[in-house]
Formats: C-alpha cells, structure tokens, sequence
C-alpha cells in the first residue's frame, strides 16, 4: 500500500526536472522509462544493471538510490483501479524476499505470449488468439512456438445432413461403411463421438497446411507469466504518452497449483 | 596520404568485423546495427521526396531492401487515429516503400532522437543470431501546405549471419553480417 500512495520513483524524478527541460529531453526520457521489450521487462524485473533505465538514471541522476522493489513497483500500471495494493505488495515482497529471491529468465518455462488476430477463414473473419511460447533446444538455439490455439472458425465442420449416420448395426458388415464415410466429408461430424474433445490446434494446423485459414491482422499481445510459484501475472503493452508505460503488469492474482493448472487448460488452452 | 589510408583501414575494420567461432559480440555488431537503421531512414526520405526522381526511387528502394535479410520482411504500424484508440496494419517492406515512393512529400526531415539495442543475442536455429534495436525517430514531412509529424519508437529485428572468409594467411575465419528483420513502429497514443 505504501507504495502507491507514494506514488511511482518516476513520476517524483520526471515532476520535479519537467521544467528544465525541452521537448527532445521528454522524447529521450520517455524511451528510457518506457518498458519497450519484454526483455526490458525481464530485466527490471530482475534489478539487472544493464537494463537501459537504470544505465540512464545513472547518467542522469547518478544520486538517485533506487533498489529491487522500487523498480518492481513501477512495473505495474497505476492506472488499473481494480488492483489490489496489498496484493501487489505481498507479491513485491514474496518475488524480493532477501532469502528466496524470484527472478525471471527469458528461457524459463512457463511463461507464454498470447496474439490476438483476425483470422479469415472461407470468408468469413473473427478474432483469436494464438498462444506462443519459447522452446529452447540443447544447442542453446531457441525459437517461439505455437502452443495453442482458440477462435470460434476453428471447430469441426457442421454437417449438411445430420441423418446420416453409421448404422447401429455396422458391426455386422465389418464396418463396410466407413468406405463411404471417408467420401463424405460434408457430414464427417456425424461420425465422430460427442464426447472427443476437438483438439484445436491440430484443426489449426491442417487449415494453415491447406492453406485455408489466413491471419489478417495482430492487433494485440498479452504475456502470462505463470513460473512463479503461488502467482500468475499478466503483462500488457501500454500504448501511451506517459512515462509509465509499454509493458506492465495488468493483472496479479494468487493461485495454488491446482489452479495454476486450470488457469493454464481454460485461459491458454494447453493441456 | 597517411589520414586517407588510416581512414580506408577504419572503414575494412568497420565493415568486417571477426569474432572467432562461437557467439557474436554485442558490442561488435551494435555500431553496426545502428548504421543499418540509420540507413534505412535516409532511404525513407530520399524514397518518399517529390525531388527524388523515378528511377531514383526505384534504385533505393532495392538498396533500402538490401539492408534486410529479405524484402518479404514486415513492416507493421501502430497508430493513432484522428477518432482515438488505436490501429494497426502490416505490410511487406516492398509494398511499404512502394507505398511511400507515391507520397511525394516537397520536404522531410527525420531526426534521431535516442536508440538501444536488447543485451542478450539469441541463437536461433538456423544458426543465425537475433537480436533487436529499438529507437525513436521525429519525422516531419511538408506537402504544400499540409504538414506532417509524428514521434515513433520503432523496434526492428536484427539478424546476425555467420559466414566464413578466408584472412591474410588464408585461413577461414567466421565474420557476421548485420541485417535488419521485420519492424515495428508505434506511435504513443493520449
């Protein structure tokens, strides 16, 4: 709570020079405190010295003393009413505590990016979302990868007549039918069982490699940060004019492992 | 005679920097990478000007390609539109600067107002390194009597191509070529 009722290390250092300074100095200093990349994120997370903010603050401001906790606070945006302060300050102080620190490493596993999109399919357009996440392979190369899939064109085909169906007596015949079923892929649901659940990203896949889906447009990227234990947090890019801004925390919340879990089947669909 | 010579070796030590096997340094590749950027800018301008000729456009554009790994790459654009909020759109960096080369501004003027690259190199697996340079650029362009301006942070990929070339003693040595990626552009909005 005390930290934001004092308000962001930031917001005092930019009040209190603003005067001196024309527009270039408010352009470059608003690069520096803008968390630009996730890497930047990461970093300031971690109270890493090389993170551009810090190494500008030393320049400019070399008698500024500025520790872990302040620059985990100005990760999160203020702007958020809904936060809860004393959940924010029970995370601050769980991530820095002085015996089990927690830091963030861009090849953990756990932590995804979720890309909003407008997909077309059969001309027909709708919003998705892909989640990626970064594999690292032995050779120390590493490269992102769709883990998952979600958009309401992505299902399994309707069918055209719903009455055609295989035979409660196919067993008699060997399942002769099925020859036919393989034809009929207008009414392919039919034949499915109702309880199969629909694995959308191998439909993805298929669509892509038949070249049926297109992506139109991203217009959106959210990270989960779910490797922390006991926490998940999300991380927005904030798109605006003030110094707190580009990526920030946009929601906390408090989870034990069971809901971790299902917070990784129903908001990110993986499994 | 000396300052000329000195000068040539600057330039061959510039532009072919060798970093053994292994990893590529950050600081090696950094000058370069900014020079990249700062190219494609001066490209831009020279791409978008009412002064610049036709066939002037069209050899730029092949050299502003030339600064990329390929000119399928995507250039996309966050911006602010006169109704609020936010928009985007993408489009190859081939059908970008086709784009700008119709725009025949009478004056612009880009100005570089900070730039920084991401720490950590990553190996991708193609063996390729990739990192990415993010900078501020003011852009001002002037159309009779209508005027332009926007401040954008752009974030640009940057890949690092290994490649072998034999040295004074003939032996093969690793060197790396800088090339920028795909591009980000946003534009804060209120």
């Amino acid at each position: 709570m005390r930290y934001f009722l004092l308000g962001f290390l930031y917001i005092f250092i930019n009040q209190s020079v603003r005067s001196q300074f024309e527009d270039d100095f408010l352009i470059r200093e608003k690069f520096f405190f803008e968390v630009g990349q996730i890497e930047e994120f990461q970093e300031r997370f971690n109270f890493d010295g090389k993170t551009k903010l810090l190494k500008y603050l030393s320049d400019e401001q070399p008698e500024l003393e500025i520790n872990r906790k302040d620059l985990l606070v100005s990760l999160f945006d203020t702007s958020n009413e809904s936060f809860d302060p004393s959940l924010a300050e029970a995370f601050i102080n769980n991530v820095n505590d002085s015996i089990n620190p927690y830091y963030l490493d861009f090849y953990d596993n756990g932590w995804y990016a979720e890309v909003y999109c407008i997909f077309e399919y059969n001309g027909n357009t709708d919003n998705g979302k892909l989640i990626l996440k970064n594999q690292f392979n032995p050779d120390s190369s590493s490269k992102w990868v769709i883990a998952g899939v979600s958009s309401a064109l992505i299902k399994a085909p309707d069918s055209k007549d719903p009455l055609k169906t295989l035979s409660p007596v196919s067993h008699g015949t060997d399942f002769i039918a099925l020859y036919d079923i393989m034809r009929d892929g207008d009414n392919i649901q039919n034949y499915i069982a109702n309880d199969y659940p629909i694995d959308t990203l191998t439909c993805f896949i298929s669509l892509v490699h038949n070249n049926k889906i297109r992506l139109k447009q991203i217009y959106k990227v959210k990270y989960h940060f779910l490797q922390i234990p006991k926490w998940v947090f999300t991380v927005d890019y904030f798109n605006r004019k003030e110094l707190s801004s580009g990526w920030l925390i946009s929601s906390l919340i408090r989870v034990n492992k069971e809901e971790k879990k299902k917070y990784k089947a129903d908001i990110l669909k993986i499994y | 005679m000396m300052k000329k010579y000195l000068l040539l070796l600057g330039i061959i030590a510039y532009f072919n920097v060798g970093y053994g096997q292994g990893a590529p340094n950050l600081d090696n590749y950094e000058i370069m990478a900014k020079k990249k950027a700062e190219s494609f800018g001066l490209y831009i301008k020279k791409i978008a000007s009412k002064s610049t000729s036709l066939n002037d456009k069209e050899i730029a554009i092949q050299q502003a390609c030339r600064l990329f790994i390929y000119d399928t790459v995507r250039i996309q654009v966050s911006y602010c539109p006169p109704g609020g909020g936010s928009d985007v759109y993408s489009r190859t960096l081939i059908k970008y600067l086709r784009r700008l080369s119709l725009l025949n501004y009478d004056q612009i003027t880009i100005e570089w107002v900070e730039c920084s690259i991401v720490n950590d190199l990553k190996k991708g697996e193609d063996g390729n390194y990739y990192g990415i340079i993010s900078f501020v650029q003011k852009f001002r362009a002037v159309k009779g009597e209508y005027v332009y301006e926007d401040v954008t942070t752009k974030h640009a990929e940057i890949v690092l191509k290994p490649y072998l070339k034999p040295n004074d003693q003939g032996e093969d040595e690793w060197k790396w070529d800088v090339y920028l990626s795909n591009v980000n552009v946003k534009e804060p909005c209120s």
